[in-house]
């Protein structure tokens, strides 16, 4: 591939804004001269830029200069506009805070509970201390004590 | 103004409208336009006594653009109203073929707000404020060969958006073959 065949499209926004040297500025200028793709492109990039320099200058509105000029407004009333964004950013995360909570709430009420299964530690404990009453060990006595009820 | 410094009411006087044009042509809307403005010109206030005399309006451009970065970086981070920046390319609708040979500055200035932040600053620096790749390339921190090619591909993009496309093809379809170094 020739170094022409590889200069990038992008040279002719650079060829139309004077940004190219003389040697890739007739680098283009050759191109043109062979490409009616080119010369097409660039009559368009320069209708393009033509109506962006065109654009007319815009005015602020009146009070705008004379809140700037008149001094300490001006910070003001930026930051305040920008709080009121922040505020009802977080009233909208307490919101979505809200919402998430109630949706675990009643999913957790809507899961079924599986049947209650509870240890009967009361009957465990006294039939245990039955049986230490009838062999006097120690050990099974000292157990049995350790649990409030059993030995009522 | 003492030694070439201007003051800040100076500025504000002679070059406030530049800096509205700039802060107005990159926000796409007045709201915004005002706030880019204003807090510009705090950073111009604060700024002033390091000011080197030079390119006045090119300081300015890049404080200006400065300041628009920084929000749209802050609202993305807390994407709390519209922007103008939205990441995917929204392109308006194209206007119908017998409108098309002259751009109303209100179609191009809408198609501008649409573009895609990367590009749209480039092309607002670069036709909007008149500054030079370098300078463009300066204020971005980026390499000039990254701002030419997307001014370029900034300007493809406008074109499509503002031409109606006969055959009815997507018009936000990036034209082929201006993958830069962007």
């Amino acid at each position: 591939m020739t170094e022409r065949e590889a200069m990038h499209e992008d040279a002719l926004s650079a060829y139309l804004d004077g940004e190219l040297d003389d040697a890739a500025r007739a680098d283009v200028e050759a191109r043109l001269e062979t490409s009616p793709e080119w010369r097409a492109i660039l009559e368009e990039l320069r209708e393009t830029r033509d109506a962006l320099r065109a654009l007319p200058a815009v005015d602020p509105p009146p009070e705008l200069w004379s809140r700037i000029l008149g001094g300490d407004d001006v910070v003001d009333l930026a930051a305040a506009r920008r709080e009121r964004r922040d505020r009802r950013s977080i009233w909208k995360m307490v919101a979505a805070a809200a919402a998430a909570a109630i949706v675990i709430v009643v999913g957790v009420a809507a899961v079924p509970q599986p049947d209650k299964v509870e240890p009967a530690v009361a009957t465990y404990a006294d039939a245990h201390a039955a049986r230490s009453s009838l062999s006097n060990d120690a050990v099974s006595s000292l157990a049995s004590v350790g649990i409030p009820g059993s030995t009522r | 103004m003492a030694d070439g410094i201007p003051t800040w009411e100076e500025v504000a006087r002679d070059h406030g409208r530049f800096l509205y044009t700039v802060a107005y042509r990159l926000a796409g809307n007045e709201q915004d336009a005002q706030d880019l403005a204003q807090e510009a010109l705090i950073r111009v206030r604060k700024g002033l006594e390091r000011y080197e005399p030079g390119s006045l309006e090119g300081w300015l451009a890049r404080i200006v653009t400065n300041v628009f970065l920084d929000e749209m970086r802050r609202r993305k981070r807390r994407p709390t109203s519209a922007l103008p920046d939205d990441p995917d390319w929204v392109v308006p609708p194209a206007p119908a073929a017998d409108e098309a040979s002259h751009e109303l500055p209100e179609d191009l200035q809408a198609a501008l707000a649409a573009l895609p932040e990367e590009f749209r600053v480039p092309v607002v620096l670069c036709d909007v404020a008149d500054q030079s790749y370098e300078q463009i390339a300066d204020s971005l921190d980026i390499p000039v060969g990254t701002v030419r090619s997307r001014i370029h591909r900034g300007r493809r993009l406008l074109r499509g958006a503002l031409t109606p496309d006969p055959d009815g093809a997507d018009p936000d379809t990036p034209p082929t073959g201006l993958e830069g170094a962007a």
